[in-house]
């Protein structure tokens, strides 16, 4: 038990930085301030959103409280947790199982596979309750002080909260380690893996959104009579995708003490039992998945003359340099899933709970988007844009270099050359969601080729400020000491920082086409004026950066 | 061919002195060994000399130009060769080399030519096509020499160069650099591989806690050891106890 509890605690240490950032408090070094600023800018990019939903979560008590039912509200929160810790768990679990520098250490120790596992495990465990803290916490919180729940509830809340992420935890866990082992025996690993998690994540998306169709069609009425009557029939309804958020809620909001205990111990078993089913099937499949995962089939070698076909005549320095970043994003799977593959997962993920919600919700959404084109193309345009954003291409664009930075660092080539590098691969990849806007836009929303033409056109001159911005903010402050590649999106502030920044931007362009629109500008006058007033402000930004890349460029130290 | 002057670099605010005022002055065609105890600052100083550090004080000239006026011009007459072969390991052998030939400008026919020799000498053909991350540590350090050698520098950087190269690769590599300095190009490179240095080497400089505590031949720095007949391993632990 020493040897494990060990390689848990030095796990936990090395994984959140702790060691690091106790070592720069006691030197009182300025960069523990870095550790500072995560969690300020964490809560702060959070905060909005936990204040709107508490505000939600307020509003629903009150709707729920003439018909008795207001422990859905624990319910809701439950359910929103459980959600994002298993969409963010497959990602998470992969990178932190399969991926993490430690591992060709730690194999190599006399360890047993069900330690290193059960330390990864607790890694994924403390990221799933600051995932969920934004979610669960303001449930019980709106229920608790609502309700006016004594010491007991708030004891019992603490125990609710440390075992509810066990369980979609385990499950991503089981789902990414199936994954890995089946495609450790595929020739093409990191295809099958890329695939793998794009399909776990639909699945999951369907799992989630098809139980929550609130109605069997044509019998709406029946329903919903049944629904608002029955005791707990809003909250089993609700809970119906995740059972232990019912068994949560019962553990906290039952009549009697004895009930109250005896959900939450069978909470509580679920989780355990989940656990142990992880570590042991964890014991027959995680080395499976892991050892010689990284092995990569060499070719069959080449002829004098295909290797002089393959040498290149010459590219400009700009394209060499953006195309090497593009083929460097795509060819590593966990990286290409949570910047690039957003483009094209973000619609669908947004489209299924319509596709789950029914005939009706499909044609009243037809109808809005047919019916409204200021709503369809200032949509089509703010996808492109958002994309922008989200694909993160820009906003990691130096940090993904990371400690190869030293190429790019000794070769002839102006910091500026690199800075128009980095702006041609991000709108290389804004490309993509043009088949994405083509098929909705035309298919839905009956474009014709001129305006999706037009609506792309807009949509990547609004996204000129928003790259150049996020570009500035990763050169002048790029986080290039990651382990792990994944940690150049997900651990980077300059990528949060763009969201916010470029968010707020964002919401500017929109204000003011709905102003000018509401001036009595038509249509289409009104989304040029916007496309050249963001392309203004993106070569004024572009500008200062070009003008300050050398500095910047040289402050870049490894 | 380079000039290093009052070359100084300093960490955690001033009280760690990695590189001391260095002075340095390594003519063309000349092959320069830089020795020193680990942590001695070479891997520093070649990293100022290349752009990746700056110093706290002092200036860097190569090849006639100043690195902080005119690093361009520079960057265009040196390579460097870390010595983790640290790079790109999602792109295959032939798109790190032309990557490379791109961003050095190095013109077709020249390309062509240098990429197919350098490969056939440091036995890389067969795998070129393949991504790096199935190479093994040795041939990964290979297709880094390859591609620093690829636009011909004039003076040639190079941070523990024989470290993982098999018997035959490093024969061929000692020959490339005799070959170079025949034809007036520098290279400048730190190892911790004595008996290398001190057959291979015009001169040599001794780095050890940021100073330069010996420079000049093996006769020179015998002088300076007041030991004339031993091996360079004994003048080296002499002069750095």
């Amino acid at each position: 038990m020493k040897t494990t509890w060990a390689v848990w605690t030095t796990t936990l240490k090395a994984h959140f930085g702790l060691s690091l950032a106790w070592y720069y408090i006691r030197r009182r070094d300025k960069r523990f301030l870095a550790f500072v600023g995560v969690a300020l800018a964490g809560g702060a990019g959070v905060a909005p959103v936990v204040y709107l939903y508490q505000r939600f979560l307020n509003t629903a008590y009150d709707l729920t409280l003439p018909l008795g039912q207001t422990p859905v509200v624990l319910t809701m929160s439950m359910m929103a947790a459980a959600a994002m810790v298993l969409f963010l768990g497959f990602a998470y679990v992969m990178s932190v199982f399969y991926f993490s520098t430690d591992l060709p250490l730690l194999i190599a120790l006399p360890l047993s596979p069900w330690q290193v596992l059960s330390a990864k495990f607790l890694v994924v465990l403390v990221a799933g309750y600051l995932t969920m803290a934004p979610f669960v916490l303001p449930g019980f919180l709106v229920y608790g002080v609502r309700a006016g729940a004594g010491s007991l509830y708030w004891l019992q809340a603490l125990a609710v909260f440390l075992v509810t992420p066990v369980i979609p935890v385990s499950l991503a866990a089981l789902a990414v380690m199936g994954l890995m082992r089946a495609a450790n025996l595929a020739r093409y690993k990191d295809a099958m893996r890329l695939i793998g998690m794009i399909v776990l994540t639909l699945a999951l998306t369907v799992l989630f959104a098809l139980p929550a169709r609130l109605s069997p069609p044509g019998r709406e009425a029946e329903f919903l009579t049944r629904l608002l009557l029955a005791e707990d029939g809003l909250m089993v309804q609700v809970g119906r995708s995740f059972p232990p958020a019912i068994w949560a809620t019962r553990a906290l909001t039952a009549p009697a003490g004895a009930v109250r205990l005896g959900w939450l111990l069978a909470l509580v078993s679920a989780a355990v039992g989940m656990a142990a089913i992880v570590v042991a099937i964890g014991q027959r499949l995680f080395y499976g998945g892991l050892v010689g995962s990284e092995e990569v089939s060499a070719g069959r070698g080449l002829t004098a003359s295909d290797l002089a076909s393959r040498i290149r005549r010459g590219r400009s320095p700009v394209m060499a340099i953006a195309l090497r970043d593009i083929r460097l994003l795509i060819r590593e799977p966990m990286v290409l899933l949570n910047s690039v593959a957003m483009v094209f997962l973000l619609p669908v993920l947004m489209v299924i709970p319509i596709l789950a919600g029914g005939q009706a919700a499909q044609e009243s959404l037809q109808a809005m988007a047919l019916g409204n084109p200021i709503v369809s193309n200032l949509s089509g345009a703010g996808y492109v844009a958002t994309m922008a954003l989200m694909a993160t291409a820009s906003s990691s664009a130096f940090s993904r270099e990371g400690k190869l930075l030293w190429v790019s660092r000794t070769v002839p080539v102006d910091p500026r050359v690199h800075v128009q590098a980095k702006l041609v691969q991000a709108y290389l990849i804004l490309l993509l969601t043009l088949p994405v806007l083509a098929f909705v836009g035309m298919g839905a929303a009956g474009w014709g080729v001129t305006d999706l033409v037009l609506i792309a056109a807009v949509g990547m001159a609004a996204s000129l400020p928003l790259i150049s911005l996020s570009l500035a903010l990763d050169m002048v402050r790029p986080y290039l000491t990651w382990q792990n590649p994944v940690a150049a999106i997900k651990q980077n502030l300059n990528v949060l920082g763009a969201i916010a920044l470029g968010g707020g931007l964002m919401a500017g362009q929109g204000l003011a086409a709905m102003r000018l629109l509401g001036a009595g500008m038509d249509l289409a006058q009104a989304m040029a004026a916007v496309a050249g007033a963001s392309l203004l402000v993106g070569a004024a930004i572009l500008a200062v950066l070009l003008r300050g890349a050398s500095v910047l460029y040289q402050r870049m130290e490894i | 061919m380079i000039e290093l002057s009052g070359l100084t670099k300093t960490y955690n605010r001033g009280q760690v002195k990695a590189v001391d005022a260095l002075d340095l002055s390594v003519r063309a065609g000349e092959i320069f060994g830089f020795l020193g105890p680990n942590g001695a600052g070479k891997t520093t100083t070649i990293k100022m000399m290349v752009g990746l550090l700056r110093p706290d004080r002092g200036s860097i000239s190569m090849a006639g130009y100043d690195l902080a006026s005119s690093p361009l011009e520079v960057k265009r007459r040196i390579s460097y060769v870390p010595d983790n072969p640290d790079i790109y390991q999602n792109l295959t052998g032939i798109e790190y080399l032309n990557f490379m030939g791109d961003v050095y400008r190095v013109r077709a026919t020249e390309r062509e030519q240098r990429i197919l020799h350098l490969l056939e000498l440091f036995a890389l053909t067969r795998v070129v096509s393949d991504p790096i991350k199935s190479y093994s540590h040795g041939m990964r350090h290979k297709i880094v020499l390859v591609g620093a050698l690829l636009h011909d520098p004039m003076i040639f950087i190079v941070d523990e160069p024989m470290v993982g190269l098999d018997p035959r690769s490093a024969h061929h590599f000692k020959e490339i650099l005799r070959d170079r300095c025949s034809h007036g190009r520098t290279v400048f490179f730190s190892t911790h591989i004595l008996d290398v240095a001190e057959r291979l080497c015009d001169r040599l400089g001794i780095i050890h806690k940021g100073k330069l505590i010996a420079l000049g031949t093996m006769d020179e720095l015998r002088d300076q050891a007041r030991n004339d007949k031993e091996s360079l391993e004994k003048i080296f632990l002499e002069l750095t106890e």
